[in-house]
């Protein structure tokens, strides 16, 4: 019996009353009131069942998985103030951008057969350089406020829908966040003067949303936490660095984003866990086992 | 006592359903007993205004617009001045509301303490704790349901789950199960095949009913025993899988799918069968195995919900809510069949012809009709008082809701005054001397002194250790 629910039982003295033990049956008429409560009253229900004990240290490395993608978002947009400001030669910023590509194409071949296929990456980049030209007078007729409206909002959908979880056989989801994030590249490489800095921006939105991730998981689920710790670490000072060329306040602000996320909201996660109240019982609806 | 009930529910006739049928057979069975029931509910096309059913039920069809899934739009206000009118006009006593989907019953619910009447609400469902519906739905249930007299549900497990999400005390929730008409489902052995077995599928065809689950079992027992048959009826998103199955084990000849069945059609369908297989998911009663246990079918069903509490044991085969478990049932089942071990099917007929009947369920709900009718009315102060504590800030929005249609019936008050209204005039019914078992006991029941009687009542609800009604029902034996 429930701790909360024992009192709600009828004195024992109905049920010994009784000549059988009641038991839990419509169709037969066992002599008591149909308000009858018997001290079975709920002790079937269940509570909490798939609660998980974390700890602190593994929560710690696992917000990785969070932080790594906002500062991606925020390489992504520092890359375009500086594409816009002429700061960046979209040259330079496209070599980085295939090195790092081909580097994660080696990396997961050495480790995987079976990895991504470098094909559709070498497609995607083809493609938008042939109708990158198109970009340049796509959004002519929209304010610039709006343009950058639009690819705040985009860019935070794709934070949102990210998928975070890292599991093996993982099929290709995430479509929601990958499609915004090419939403918000598109709004702002129509923004950029030249024809080669919008292509440069789309390949970079290609690498950080696409195909970091998913070598980001393979490497978590492969070689443990500290790969992920030091990227996270990389990518955490080079937006930091990235956003302090430009102003130092918001840098700051990056940096204290990033303690609140990887130090203090585990410890919020697991000092909430006792406060869970999931109940569980034959109300239950069944689950079809997937065939 | 005969009391002036009315049951709320926006789903009625002319829509067809388990609810639908619950409200019309429990009214006419008190309108047997003496009671005067109306029924109110939304108006559905152009069935609006005041309609009479049979055995003098009337029915109010109030116009209000159906707005999702044959509800009418939550707004509280819209439903009062209607339903205050009826409630004077008719002076009622008992204001009754059916299924917690049910946005009219809810307001009805809600109204009941500004008008001054009793109020009982029968949960229909079962609802899980973690998705987003059933959070929104229990906590309008929460609302609903802490503020009436007393609350029915139809099985134990649904009663369990009904105090959980509504912070009930148990007491005030009973148990009345749904019964069916069994002279309606009277078997039919002629109608079988000789030398095949039937296996009859009556539900909608969508993932709750578990669909999933029986095309999975269709081809491993069509291919193991060849004499088995399946027929299945119903319809649903889900048909299309059974289909397939069918054209991959080319099965045309032994998978009939009939599509949608009408309520009047059902027995015809089942007669023909010799086992009825149920792969329901979530149910909180489960009528259809009651129905096919009366027209005489082995009844194979998921353990799930209300459905253990529902069939003696031997009359049932309760599987697992998986496909193997599932398919061994109905392969014990056709066992059974073939060697001719289990009961019959006029066996199975009476059994349940004794155990679910209208009248007992009527006799039931008018127990506690009469309980409720020595407790106080609850005032819209009591109200408040629950609300308070029930919500943080949805508690606050409530009693804000109350107040306005407090004012509402004043200012109704004063542009249509209670003693402008008609009074509707009706002749009660003597209590019918019908004769079956359930109506023998009750009038027997009625036959025991006045002192007696009212100690029924009253000791339904006290925690007192002594059960006079056990008693009396002894007494009863014994005579």
């Amino acid at each position: 019996m429930n701790g909360e629910f024992s009192s709600l039982c009828e004195d024992s003295g109905e049920s010994k009353k009784l000549k059988k033990p009641w038991v839990k049956a419509l169709y037969k008429n066992q002599g008591v009131p149909d308000n009858y409560v018997d001290t079975t009253f709920l002790t079937e229900m269940k509570k909490n069942l798939f609660v998980r004990d974390y700890d602190y240290y593994s929560l710690l490395m696992h917000t990785g998985c969070i932080t790594q993608q906002i500062h991606s978002v925020i390489i992504f947009v520092m890359c375009f103030i500086y594409l816009n400001q002429a700061l960046l030669d979209p040259y330079a910023l496209n070599l980085i951008s295939i090195g790092i590509l081909c580097l994660c194409y080696i990396v997961r071949r050495v480790c995987d057969s079976n990895a991504f296929d470098m094909k559709a990456v070498i497609i995607f980049c083809t493609a938008s350089f042939v109708l990158s030209p198109v970009l340049m007078s796509l959004t002519d007729t929209i304010s610039t406020d709006t343009i950058y409206a639009m690819a705040t909002v985009m860019l935070l959908v794709h934070l949102i829908s990210h998928n975070y979880i890292f599991q093996l056989n993982f099929s290709n989801e995430g479509v929601v966040s990958f499609n915004a994030g090419i939403f918000a590249t598109v709004c702002l490489a129509s923004r950029l003067s030249h024809l080669f800095q919008g292509y440069s921006l789309i390949v970079l939105s290609v690498l950080l949303f696409d195909v970091l991730p998913s070598l980001r998981r393979y490497l978590k689920l492969h070689l443990r936490p500290y790969s992920n710790l030091f990227l996270s670490m990389s990518l955490f000072m080079l937006s930091v660095y990235m956003v302090a060329t430009q102003t130092v306040t918001l840098a700051m602000m990056i940096v204290v984003l990033f303690l609140f996320i990887t130090f203090i909201c585990p410890y919020f996660l697991i000092h909430l866990q006792p406060i869970k109240n999931n109940l569980y019982g034959p109300w239950d609806e069944a689950v079809v086992a997937e065939r | 006592m005969p009391y002036n009930i009315c049951m709320v529910c926006d789903f009625f006739y002319p829509n067809i359903g388990g609810v639908e049928s619950h409200i019309y057979q429990l009214s006419q069975c008190l309108i047997n007993r003496g009671h005067k029931v109306v029924v109110i509910t939304h108006a559905y096309g152009t069935r609006a205004g005041i309609r009479n059913m049979a055995g003098q039920l009337k029915v109010y069809y109030l116009p209000l617009k159906a707005f999702y899934k044959q509800c009418i739009f939550p707004t509280i206000f819209n439903s009062f001045a209607l339903i205050r009118e009826v409630v004077i006009r008719e002076q009622i006593q008992i204001i009754h509301g059916h299924s917690s989907f049910s946005t009219l019953a809810h307001e009805a619910l809600f109204h009941s303490a500004v008008l001054g009447v009793r109020s009982v609400f029968t949960d229909h469902s079962l609802f899980g704790f973690a998705d987003l519906s059933s959070i929104l739905t229990n906590n309008v249930l929460k609302f609903s349901l802490n503020s009436i007299n007393h609350t029915i549900c139809v099985s134990n497990t649904a009663r369990e789950n009904t105090v959980l999400r509504s912070h009930q005390h148990p007491k005030h929730v009973s148990v009345i199960p749904n019964a069916i008409d069994a002279s309606q489902f009277r078997p039919d052995p002629a109608s079988r095949s000789k030398d095949k077995i039937v296996i009859v599928v009556m539900s909608r065809l969508v993932y709750r009913r578990g669909t999933d689950l029986l095309v999975d079992i269709i081809p491993y027992i069509c291919q193991k025993y060849p004499q088995v048959e399946f027929l299945i009826g119903g319809d649903g998103d889900k048909r299309v899988l059974l289909e397939q199955i069918r054209e991959q084990h080319s099965l045309h000849s032994r998978v009939k799918l009939l599509g949608m069945v009408k309520h009047e059609h059902v027995r015809q369908v089942m007669v023909q069968g010799h086992i009825f297989v149920n792969t329901s998911l979530t149910e909180s009663f489960c009528i259809t195995i009651v129905e096919a246990a009366s027209c005489g079918l082995k009844v194979v069903t998921t353990n799930v919900g209300g459905v253990p509490e529902v069939l003696p044991p031997d009359m049932v085969k309760l599987a697992s809510p998986n496909a193997e478990s599932l398919a061994q049932s109905v392969e014990e089942a056709i066992l059974e069949q073939q060697n001719d071990i289990g009961l019959s099917p006029w066996q199975l007929h009476d059994k349940i012809k004794n155990i679910y009947t209208w009248s007992d369920i009527a006799r039931r709900t008018e127990i506690v009709y009469n309980t409720i009718s020595k407790q106080d009315v609850i005032t819209p102060q009591d109200r408040m008082n629950k609300f308070w504590n029930l919500g943080y800030v949805f508690g606050k929005v409530v009693i804000s809701a109350l107040v306005l249609i407090m004012v509402y019936n004043r200012i109704l008050e004063w542009w249509r005054p209670a003693t402008a209204i008609d009074r509707c005039i009706y002749t009660y019914k003597s209590p019918s001397s019908n004769s079956s078992s359930q109506y023998q006991e009750s009038a027997n029941i009625s036959g025991v002194s006045n002192k007696q009687k009212c100690g029924i009542a009253t000791a339904d609800l006290s925690n007192s250790t002594v059960t006079p009604r056990r008693s009396t029902r002894l007494k009863l034996k014994s005579l």
